[in-house]
């Protein structure tokens, strides 16, 4: 069966347009930074990827095959990094600290203390 | 302008709009999420850019532009946790 490239390219960079431009106006919408971190990685991981099929399917140049998949696989390793340096660095200036304080009450899965209470400091001076 | 490459790095400038009122407007943290969903965009915008105008050479732009966004976004990120 063949498949009609323009028509399928098309469809494949208009759902990543479009995913794009939905997750451009979430950032917009949250509440707050933690919340608005979530939707630069859907662009990275969902879109590039989109854009990157795309072009292998109409580029026949090996040269820019490769390119585009190097730019998503950057893109993809890069994002997440940079998400996490982002929210430390967001907690730290609200905060003034990374390591939760027990008096912040954040609940550790499988354990009755909260974090920043006696086990998470063993954890942390290791 | 009949290539579908040209109407999508079109319809992805709309997603310009949001970024920017979320990096002029804000806290500090805002504004940084605010610019790396920009510099993501743009990264995309000229990939679709460079294949509607068939430049297969100038795939170098988005590639350093990919690389350049990681390490503008960490030096503000590292920035803004005291000194900003």
């Amino acid at each position: 069966m063949e498949v009609h490239h323009p028509i399928v390219v098309g469809v494949l960079a208009g759902v990543a347009v479009l995913l794009a431009i939905v997750c451009a106006v979430g950032v917009v919408v949250m509440r707050d930074p933690y919340q608005r971190l979530h939707f630069p990685s859907v662009v990275v991981t969902f879109s590039t990827l989109l854009i990157a099929i795309a072009v292998w399917i109409e580029e026949k140049d090996p040269q820019a095959r490769i390119k585009v998949t190097l730019i998503g696989l950057l893109l993809f390793v890069m994002n997440s990094v940079l998400t996490a340096a982002t929210a430390k660095s967001i907690r730290i200036r609200q905060k003034g600290h990374w390591e939760p304080h027990p008096d912040e009450q954040i609940p550790v899965a499988g354990r009755k203390e909260v974090a920043g209470a006696f086990g998470a400091t063993e954890d942390h001076q290791a | 302008m009949n290539n579908v490459w040209l109407w999508a790095a079109a319809a992805l400038l709309l997603a310009l709009i949001p970024c920017g009122i979320t990096v002029f407007r804000g806290k500090p943290g805002d504004r940084l999420v605010g610019m790396e969903m920009a510099s993501t965009v743009v990264t995309l915008e000229m990939v679709l850019l460079v294949e509607g105008f068939q430049r297969t050479p100038f795939y170098d732009l988005p590639l350093t532009l990919a690389l350049l966004s990681f390490g503008g976004g960490m030096v503000f990120a590292r920035f803004m946790e005291r000194w900003l």
